[in-house]
């Protein structure tokens, strides 16, 4: 691996390399992530997909599969240099970012022809300034999910639903070795999946309505932050909770290190199901505090500013975003189809237990800067769980810096 | 005219890594410079905004904080390495047999893969709490970058001591001289063009330190490890400020060459 300065330097040749060369190649392309998690499964329906379009339009349609893992760094990369792709899978909560960078086209007109009625929930999470940036073809939801065995063990037979009754539960596992709650602190974690939630959960937010100013040091932020530092107090985070990466499928729920976690995907608890027993497993409505809540995101297919082919990339998102191409690729990822009455995308009993989650779902505050805020907020969040600080110091001292940052345009 | 004629045969045989130099290593570093200098957006706009990108780090605290961060890890990760590679290098001179095999099996660390060794010192390191402290983070890194790269700079030592010759070490010990005093009066001079070559690629690496902060510590905690190269790829490549980025690069190489011009006329002055 080089360092980001060979990188961004390398990125700038690759960009001159673009500029002189003449790209003949007139397929378009989709960069698609593994939202299929079996990857026979995925590959199959992909090819199925490319197949279809490509006989029905007579155009080459090249669907690249890429890694999950550092899937920003490589878009904002091919972007740079100029080799981007023209069609993008984007999380809702990463669109006003694009936005922003202006790489994005927006796609109201693809969207107005939709063969089935979208939630307005989720054409909202996918536009910007009340222009859409994305077609929607699912929707991910988080919800808790519970070892029942080690609860039991610990004499806890009431599966905890709110934060006392985790914070009640917490020493009984502690005394057993087991903190409660896997939590993973590290700065390469999104807020998403581990703080905001919380922060949700107890009533507060991350911006203003507004978005010129943060909100998170609020009475509710702090007592988000000081339900973490009091479960850390009584044993009830894992040991390394301030450095750790949630690692999946060694995640602590699924190697039987921790008693529960707050926001678990569907596919996670399949995990943890199979490696603990579907008997030993709980899936709960996610915690509350002031309310419910959990991260859910809707996830679209975004039309690249420089896409070479716009034309036909548009009737492509038309395509993908047809029923019958939605409604497999939900039966096949276990997510949930994006239309105004949304079913389970299967039968399962995980699913249908998902499906509870659904209506507590948010992307929570979608706004250009929120990458940013996050890596700006979570090294304070950190400091207060190590304890070189309070969680009031902790959030005022962040607060201080994004609002500094925002104000900064 | 046949000096003219000699030197334009040089200048053809060099022209083509002459050009190649300029089109992928120069013009891009030019290119980077120009970037700096822009608000540039990965949709393709940009405005020219002069000097903004470079006032805006000089007045980032988090930037700042980086700056001391990279300086302290050199001051931590070039010193040892020398040490231990200079150690290294006098007992490998010492060794009477097998010395090819305790030379390759010291030299190993620094050709294996950077991140497979950051992922498995991570795991060593992990237990131990070392990495989770922000006192003790950057002397764990230190020592994974000592280990990883000492190799290389033994290498070079060890050829170094080879070519001091034998007869001013001989002569020194029937003048008297104490071990030490050989070490310290007779080898350590011969040695300081490799020592110099050896403490400006050291220090070069140490400045730029990426690879292990990205998989060992991702900067923390608490940024105690949020080094100068990070945050050139935070600003580029997760918040796509990639003026700022290339401001930052631009810092970032104007440190490496100063210290390297620092370190060479430290060792130009007489002893």
């Amino acid at each position: 691996m080089r360092t980001p300065v060979a990188l961004l330097v390398a990125v700038l040749t690759a960009a001159c390399v673009v500029a002189c060369g003449n790209d003949s190649d007139d397929a378009v392309t989709l960069w698609m992530y593994p939202v299929i998690a079996d990857e026979a499964s995925g590959r199959a329906f992909w090819q199925k997909v490319e197949a279809g379009f490509e006989r029905a339009n007579g155009v080459d349609l090249r669907i690249e599969l890429q890694p999950w893992a550092s899937r920003q760094e490589k878009l904002g990369a091919a972007l740079m240099a100029g080799d981007g792709p023209d069609l993008v899978l984007l999380q809702s909560d990463m669109i006003p970012q694009y936005v922003d960078a202006k790489a994005l086209q927006p796609v109201d007109d693809v969207l107005a022809n939709s063969a089935r009625a979208i939630s307005p929930a989720v054409v909202d999470a996918l536009s910007v300034n009340e222009r859409a940036y994305a077609v929607p073809l699912y929707r991910t939801v988080t919800t808790t999910v519970y070892n029942r065995k080690l609860f039991a063990e610990a004499g806890v037979t009431e599966l905890p639903q709110t934060w006392d009754e985790v914070k009640a539960a917490a020493p009984k596992l502690a005394a057993h070795g087991i903190p409660i709650l896997d939590y993973s602190g590290s700065t390469e974690e999104s807020l998403n999946l581990s703080f905001y939630p919380l922060l949700w959960q107890a009533g507060g937010s991350v911006f203003t309505a507004d978005g010129t100013k943060s909100a998170f040091a609020s009475a509710e932020g702090v007592s988000a932050l000081r339900f973490l530092v009091d479960l850390e107090a009584m044993h009830g985070l894992p040991s390394d909770v301030a450095t750790r990466h949630s690692e999946p499928p060694d995640d602590a729920v699924t190697t039987g290190r921790a008693a529960m976690a707050h926001t678990m995907t569907a596919d996670g608890a399949r995990t943890v199901a199979a490696a603990i027993g579907a008997q030993n497993t709980a899936i709960g409505l996610p915690l509350r505090d002031r309310t419910r809540a959990t991260y859910g995101t809707p996830a679209g297919l975004s039309l690249l500013r420089d896409a070479k082919r716009p034309d036909v990339a548009r009737k492509l998102l038309a395509y993908l975003m047809s029923p019958a191409v939605v409604d497999e690729l939900c039966a096949r990822s276990h997510y949930f189809p994006p239309w105004t009455a949304s079913s389970p995308p299967s039968t399962d009993e995980v699913d249908k237990e998902f499906a509870q989650a659904l209506p507590f779902a948010s992307p929570g505050d979608t706004h250009p800067l929120a990458r940013k805020v996050m890596g700006l907020l979570a090294p304070h969040l950190q400091a207060a769980l190590i304890g070189t600080t309070t969680p009031e110091r902790a959030l005022a001292d962040a607060a201080e810096e994004v609002d500094a940052m925002l104000g900064s345009g | 005219m046949p000096r003219l004629r000699s030197s334009m045969t040089t200048l053809a045989f060099l022209l083509p890594v002459l050009a190649l130099s300029a089109a992928f290593r120069f013009l891009p570093m030019l290119g980077a410079v120009g970037l700096s200098m822009t608000d540039y957006h990965p949709g393709g706009d940009w405005r020219f905004v002069g000097a903004e990108n470079y006032q805006s780090l000089a007045q980032d605290e988090i930037f700042l904080a980086s700056l001391r961060t990279t300086l302290g890890y050199a001051a931590l990760h070039v010193p040892l390495t020398v040490v231990v590679a200079l150690g290294s290098a006098l007992l490998l001179h010492a060794v009477p047999w097998g010395r090819g095999l305790f030379r390759a099996a010291l030299f190993a660390p620094y050709a294996t893969s950077l991140v497979l060794s950051a992922v498995i010192w991570r795991r060593v390191l992990e237990p131990t709490g070392f990495l989770e402290r922000p006192s003790t983070v950057l002397a764990a890194l230190a020592v994974v970058g000592v280990w990883r790269g000492f190799g290389y700079a033994m290498l070079i030592l060890f050829a170094g001591i080879r070519n001091v010759p034998a007869d001013c070490l001989e002569a020194a010990t029937v003048d008297g001289a104490s071990a030490w005093q050989r070490f310290r009066h007779v080898l350590l001079p011969a040695l300081r063009p490799a020592l110099f070559f050896v403490v400006v690629v050291e220090t070069v690496a140490a400045l730029q330190i990426f690879d292990t902060v990205y998989v060992m510590t991702g900067g923390g905690p608490v940024r105690a490890s949020y080094t100068l190269a990070y945050a050139v790829y935070d600003y580029g490549f997760r918040y796509f400020d990639f003026g700022r980025a290339a401001a930052a690069g631009v810092v970032l190489w104007a440190i490496v060459l100063l210290v390297s011009l620092g370190q060479r006329r430290a060792f130009d002055r007489n002893p």
